[in-house]
């Protein structure tokens, strides 16, 4: 895959990443009685901290409640947050909040670099 | 017990199967039957190579090494004498990338070895 480039945001100007959240809940399912909590509580207070995003609440009855994150680069995340606690809601909710819009991916190999040679790769004319 | 028909679970068992051997030629990868049996195989060759591939990679950087330090007159195993009584540790592959990457590093490396 592409390797990641390097993130520049917060050096001069930090922007939010995150562009918009979609909590889907169901109205009487038990998996989503944190979810539920964190709407009747929070979230109001959450979306009016953070003018940038925007923030949709949708009822999917009959099933496990899930919060859908999209970003300005145009990736999505999706989060289950079934049977999950309000703390665990929040702490979720803020962990997108503050992540970049890279698809979280498994690296081939624990390191990368851009510049593998500095002076040039070895040609069988280099050494004639 | 109720009478129970084992379409259902059997589908869901072969579906596993089937997907693990998606690419596979002809009836392998089509057939349960013959996918289970290219997958027992592929799994065991796998597991093999997987131990294989540590000594592999390092024959292929010593070649590597070997073919670089020659371009320096010297041979692979002096090369590597050389550096170990220089008290210098790096390792195969890491010497295997500067041959290709930093052939003026590498010359240096060569140097250091020869030198008594």
């Amino acid at each position: 895959m592409a390797h990641l480039a390097p993130m520049n945001n917060g050096c001069v100007r930090y922007i939010c990443q995150l562009k918009r959240l979609t909590l889907q809940y169901c109205k009487n399912g038990g998996s989503s009685r944190g979810i539920r909590e964190f709407l009747s509580e929070t979230v109001a207070q959450f979306a009016k901290e953070n003018p940038h995003l925007t923030v949709y609440v949708r009822q999917r009855p009959g099933r496990h409640p899930r919060i859908v994150a999209e970003f300005l680069s145009g990736n999505s995340r999706v989060v289950s947050v079934k049977n999950m606690s309000v703390e665990e809601v929040a702490g979720h909710i803020s962990l997108l909040r503050t992540s970049s819009g890279i698809k979280t991916v498994k690296l081939a190999k624990p390191w990368h670099t851009d510049n593998p040679s500095i002076q040039g790769n070895w040609t069988p004319f280099l050494y004639k | 017990v109720p009478r129970v028909k084992r379409g259902v679970t059997k589908h869901a068992r072969h579906k596993k199967i089937l997907k693990a051997a998606k690419g596979y030629q002809a009836s392998s990868g089509r057939n349960y039957k013959w996918a289970k049996e290219a997958l027992m195989h592929a799994w065991s060759h796998a597991y093999r190579h997987r131990r294989q591939r540590k000594g592999d990679f390092r024959r292929l950087w010593i070649i590597r090494i070997g073919a670089a330090c020659r371009q320096h007159d010297t041979n692979y195993s002096q090369f590597m004498h050389g550096l170990t009584a220089a008290g210098i540790e790096i390792d195969r592959k890491m010497l295997a990338d500067m041959a290709v990457r930093d052939p003026a590093a590498f010359e240096r490396l060569v140097a250091l070895a020869k030198t008594d």
